[in-house]
């Protein structure tokens, strides 16, 4: 009984209309979250695993030792790295790829290395050219295996953005 | 390498182990090398004790890098061997070993330029009652000050001459 | 030794009395950590991580140095333990580098597993770490030395197993190094073993440095077929190429250890010398073809020359003895099938008019408990590695070993006689050794033995085979140079039935044991491989063959080979300049451990193996060949779809009693004598291919010695080229005696 009275003054008096209006005209007056991408852009944490980049000390020279902790702790085998020595005598890697298609971007191999060599940037926008191998004729794009060169130059290219973003997430690790 | 009269010592040595055993004198053989070629072992005397008793270089080269009283660089007349062991180094040898560097001139490991004095670190000589000490030849020198290690050094200065 | 019994972590433990601790906790599959213990090596007990809290002792105790004794209560788990576990891990710790992730021991790394258990993950040491400087120690090791943990297993392997203290410890203290004295290399024909013992990775393999991490790879069983041992080993593969070969435990052959030339062999696998593709001459050009063309011109080809024209007996097949059981079972089925006899691998024999024949009736085991041993004509050290290092071990027991060679070599144990004698008075020797066994045994002399002479030094060799306990006669791989080899084998059958000696025949090497158990060797009427090059055979198909290194008289068995009309099938895994010259067709085949198939060793023992990796390239297995090459020539009962079951053929086939002639000529030709040897790195074409085991002092072995006298002779000096191999001149050779040692190919072989 009483149900049924409530549900006819609710019904005559609009309320339900009432409070859906409210929000808008709530957010008539509200600050607009529309972001204009790719001219504005949201903040992105510093802990966003993007593409990923190998980075290079202070001197230039490349950080990777090829110790393939990131091969093998890569839950999608993602990475294939092949090492020799080189001539100063040094670990090196001959081929550092990472096939983009099979990479789960889980950053375990940001976690396994152990000269920071391999990092996962904020980058997220960007395309295959081609196929596997990519496309030479367009210059600075990849295709869906990012080899040992793009990779570097991935990290000279973003060197602000990264040191940055690992100076920022340093403090909580 | 090896002359005869050094050859005839070390036999004696020999004869004192058992018939295969003449690696045991090693000690000896090096230290009668030693003396005769100028106070230090070059790699070369070494081998040429190893050879002489019959037993591989490396063997020779432990014992012979092991104790600090085989010198494998040239040496002075004189070698002060300055204990830095924890008596001495409690009463300050570090400092008087800075001093004595100071003094001749060189850092130890070094002979000075007339080749009369070198000095060497060496570990603990028994004499801890007396520390901070150092040896030369077979004469400890006990209590050391800075005043005590002038009057010594100016004392083998004055008798060479 | 006495039944008893201890208690260990509260379970009662049966154990021999004296028994180390370690070795009770080691089979009862108790983990106690240690570094310098190594059950094949004695006790330093330096490492002290193996301590374990003994009930009743005041303080732990190693349980590597700790004889147990009955009712003894050991607790390895308990806080006691742990705590002096771990400090002495921290200690360790102190100076080790972190520099796992470039160090090629990572992920196999005893300290690395042990710091895991028992490290902390912080370090308390604030101070500087310790750095050694680095002494460049040879082609096959690496060394790091600041990784180094002092636990002195590669001193004590060097000093007890390989017979020369090469590595030592120096200096003391914080300054304590290990280190070879002399900076000339590490020279042990075992070297590469301290690899395996180093417990970190201040010794790593060189040729394999920074390549892969131990968990990238696959390891596979596989036997090493270089020598008569056929050495257990495991082969580490990836990507399908064999990239590291260490030793597999097997008490029977190998032990713990391989020769450095098991072990660094595979790199010859990877050579840009492969042959690759199979090849037919056309018009003297040579064309790579597809292998149905080149088994097809190779069968039109042994059609056209022999067997349409009916004259099988004008093909003649000839082996390496490289090849495997499985090959040489194949080979010979299709010559007898076509009907021929002319089979044979002795490639290198001089004399083979009659054979040598010897049995070799010994266990490599109970070589260790021989009282004495003979050898004759045999560099045991470097020839058959894994036998000298038994032979060593009967010798540190107090075996006497007497040597009759015609150079003095560097064996690695006392000798008590070294008869240095020139080849052709070994037989007369010999004979005046069986003399006086006779005489003493008072038993008639044979006719031949009446006029021997005898003298004080071959009394002495008498006497000792006549003394108390066992004893054996090795004849090594330099008889097959002699001219008499056949007489010296049969007299040394006699000598060791008379004196109740065990033999141990190592005259020929490699499969060759495999070769004899298929029959390869000429049947009844068939031609032996000497007489095969001299009466000019018109087919020929020969099984991984390089005329240069592999023939005795290789000039001459070039030039047969290179006759017009001869119809030449190769089946080679590497390229050869003289090969391709007198060939017709070449099929390349896969090489060891691209191939299944069985290596049988001296004591017959047959080891069968798989492939660890795929043949490369357009290469193939030798059997899978020469199996469609029977199936092409329609030849009956080919029918194998694995190697296996050739295998299952031979072992169910009645073994064929090889006959020879028990006849003794003691007549010898005058003038120098040449004992002509491929140097040790250089007995096959897989070792010839491998760099670093070239770069090695013993790869580098390329020498023809003579005395003065001899080298008067022969107008020779220092230097001079001997049959294309520098002279040495030396007081070690015996007279009128040229010792060759060659590892390259050069214009004579061994020519005579």
């Amino acid at each position: 009984m009483i149900k049924s009275i409530k549900k006819i003054v609710k019904d005559f008096t609009l309320s339900e209309l009432r409070g859906g209006l409210k929000i808008t005209a709530k957010e008539l007056i509200n600050k607009k979250i529309t972001v204009q991408f790719p001219e504005e852009r949201t903040p992105i944490s510093p802990r966003f695993r993007g593409l990923h980049a190998l980075r290079r000390y202070p001197n230039g020279e490349e950080r990777c030792i090829a110790c393939k902790l990131c091969e093998a702790v890569c839950p999608a085998n993602a990475i294939t790295i092949e090492s020799e020595m080189r001539d100063d005598g040094t670990r090196r890697t001959t081929q550092y790829d990472i096939d983009l298609f099979k990479c789960i971007f889980c950053g375990f191999c940001e976690e396994a290395c152990p000269v920071d060599a391999i990092v996962e940037t904020q980058i997220f926008e960007y395309a295959f050219v081609g196929s596997r191998d990519g496309n030479d004729n367009i210059k600075g794009q990849f295709g869906s295996v990012i080899t040992k060169d793009q990779l570097l130059e991935v990290g000279d290219k973003n060197k602000k953005m990264i040191d940055q973003t690992k100076l920022e997430d340093s403090k909580y690790k | 390498m090896i002359s005869n009269k050094a050859k005839k010592q070390i036999d004696i040595w020999v004869a004192k182990y058992p018939e295969g055993r003449q690696s045991s004198a090693v000690m000896e053989a090096l230290k009668i090398v030693q003396a005769e070629n100028d106070n230090s072992l070059t790699t070369e005397a070494i081998q040429a004790v190893a050879d002489y008793l019959d037993m591989p270089g490396i063997a020779a080269a432990e014992v012979a890098t092991f104790y600090e009283n085989y010198n494998h660089k040239p040496v002075g007349k004189h070698t002060i061997r300055f204990c830095h062991n924890i008596s001495c180094m409690l009463n300050g040898a570090d400092d008087l070993i800075v001093y004595l560097e100071k003094k001749l001139g060189v850092k130890t490991g070094e002979v000075t330029k007339d080749s009369l004095i070198n000095v060497k670190k060496v570990e603990c000589l028994g004499a801890c009652v007396g520390a901070p000490m150092f040896q030369i030849g077979d004469q400890y020198y006990e209590n050391l000050t800075t005043d005590k290690i002038d009057e010594i050094v100016d004392g083998l200065r004055k008798k060479s001459k | 030794m006495a039944k008893i019994e201890i208690e260990i972590d509260g379970k009662l433990v049966n154990a021999r009395a004296g028994e180390m601790l370690i070795a009770v906790t080691d089979r009862e599959s108790i983990s106690v950590p240690r570094f310098c213990y190594h059950k094949k090596l004695s006790i330093s007990a330096n490492c002290r991580m193996c301590l374990v809290d003994v009930e009743g002792a005041p303080k732990p105790q190693p349980a590597c140095s700790t004889p147990i004794a009955d009712g003894m209560k050991i607790h390895t788990q308990n806080e006691k333990a742990k705590a002096s576990q771990k400090a002495v891990m921290e200690f360790l710790l102190i100076n080790h580098p972190l520099d796992c992730p470039i160090c090629d021991q990572g992920g196999e790394c005893e300290l690395q597993d042990v710091a895991m258990d028992y490290g902390s993950d912080v370090s308390r040491f604030t101070e500087g770490k310790r750095i050694v400087a680095d002494s460049d120690i040879g082609a096959l090791i690496q060394t790091d030395m600041t990784r180094c943990i002092h636990c002195t297993r590669c001193v004590r392997f060097g000093a007890e197993i390989a017979g020369i203290m090469e590595m030592g410890g120096t200096g003391r203290g914080e300054d304590m190094k290990i280190e070879p004295f002399l900076t000339e290399g590490i020279q042990s024909e075992l070297s590469g073993n301290m690899i395996d013992v180093c417990p970190v990775g201040a010794l790593t393999s060189k040729p394999f440095r920074y390549e892969l991490r131990s968990w990238q790879m696959n390891s596979m069983s596989n036997i090493a077929r270089h020598d008569l041992v056929g050495s257990n080993i495991y082969t580490q593969t990836y990507k399908g190429k064999v990239k590291r070969i260490v030793a597999r435990d097997n008490d029977d052959t190998n032990e713990t250890w391989i020769s450095d030339r098991d072990r660094f062999s595979y790199e010859g696998l990877a050579h840009e010398n492969r042959l690759l593709a199979p090849q037919i001459k056309v018009e003297g050009e040579w064309k790579e073809v597809e292998w149905n063309v080149a088994l097809d011109f190779a069968t039109r080809g042994l059609g056209n020359s022999v067997l349409n024209n009916h004259q099988s007996d004008q093909l003649g097949a000839l082996a390496s003895n490289t090849a495997t059981l499985e090959e040489f079972h194949l080979l010979q089925k299709i010559l007898r099938e076509l009907g021929s006899e002319n089979i044979d691998h002795r490639l290198n024999v001089k004399n083979l008019n009659s054979p040598i024949a010897l049995d070799s009736n010994v266990k490599l085991v109970n070589l260790e408990n021989m009282d004495h041993a003979l050898i004759i004509g045999s560099y045991t050290r470097l020839e058959q590695p894994m036998v000298n290092h038994r032979l060593r071990k009967a010798s540190l027991k107090g075996a006497t070993v007497d040597v009759i060679n015609a150079m003095e070599f560097d064996f690695n144990y006392s000798i008590n006689s070294e008869n240095i004698i020139a080849p052709n008075k070994v037989v007369a020797t010999l004979a005046g050794v069986l003399k006086v066994v006779l005489e003493s045994k008072q038993q008639e002399l044979p006719d031949y033995l009446t006029s021997v002479k005898t003298d004080d030094v071959i009394t002495e060799l008498a006497e000792k085979l006549l003394a108390e306990g066992q004893s054996v006669i090795v004849l090594g791989e330099h008889v097959i140079n002699n001219d008499s080899a056949a007489s010296i084998a049969n007299l040394i059958t006699n000598i060791a039935k008379q004196t109740k000696s065990s033999t141990l025949n190592l005259s020929a090497s490699g499969n060759s044991m495999a070769a004899n158990l298929s029959g390869f060797v000429p049947g009844k009427g068939g031609l032996d491989v000497n007489a095969m090059l001299e009466s000019e055979l018109k087919a020929y198909i020969l099984l991984d063959v390089y005329p240069h290194y592999d023939f005795h008289h290789s000039i001459k068995a070039i030039d047969a080979l290179n006759k017009d009309g001869a119809f030449i099938i190769s089946l080679n895994s590497f390229k050869d300049k003289d090969v391709a010259n007198y060939s017709d067709v070449m099929l390349p085949i896969s090489c060891f451990y691209e191939t299944s198939g069985s290596h049988v060793n001296i004591e017959g023992e047959i080891q069968s193996f798989t492939a660890s990796v795929s043949a490369p390239s357009d290469t193939k297995p030798a059997w899978k060949v020469l199996k469609v090459l029977a199936d092409l020539l329609e030849l009956p009962g080919f029918h194998y779809a694995d190697s296996a079951q050739v295998t299952s053929e031979i072992t169910h086939q009645s073994h064929k009693s090889h006959v020879h002639d028990e006849n003794i000529d003691l007549t010898t030709k005058q003038g120098i004598q040449i004992i002509w040897q491929k140097s040790p790195y250089a007995v096959d074409a897989l070792s010839r291919h491998a760099i670093s085991l070239q770069a090695t002092k013993i790869g580098q072995m390329n020498s023809a010695s003579m005395n003065k006298a001899t080298a008067k002779k022969l107008e020779m000096t220092q230097g001079d080229e001997y049959l294309g191999v520098p002279a040495i001149i030396s007081e070690t050779v015996a007279n009128n005696c040229v010792f060759v040692n060659a590892n390259r190919s050069t214009q004579a072989g061994g020519q005579s």
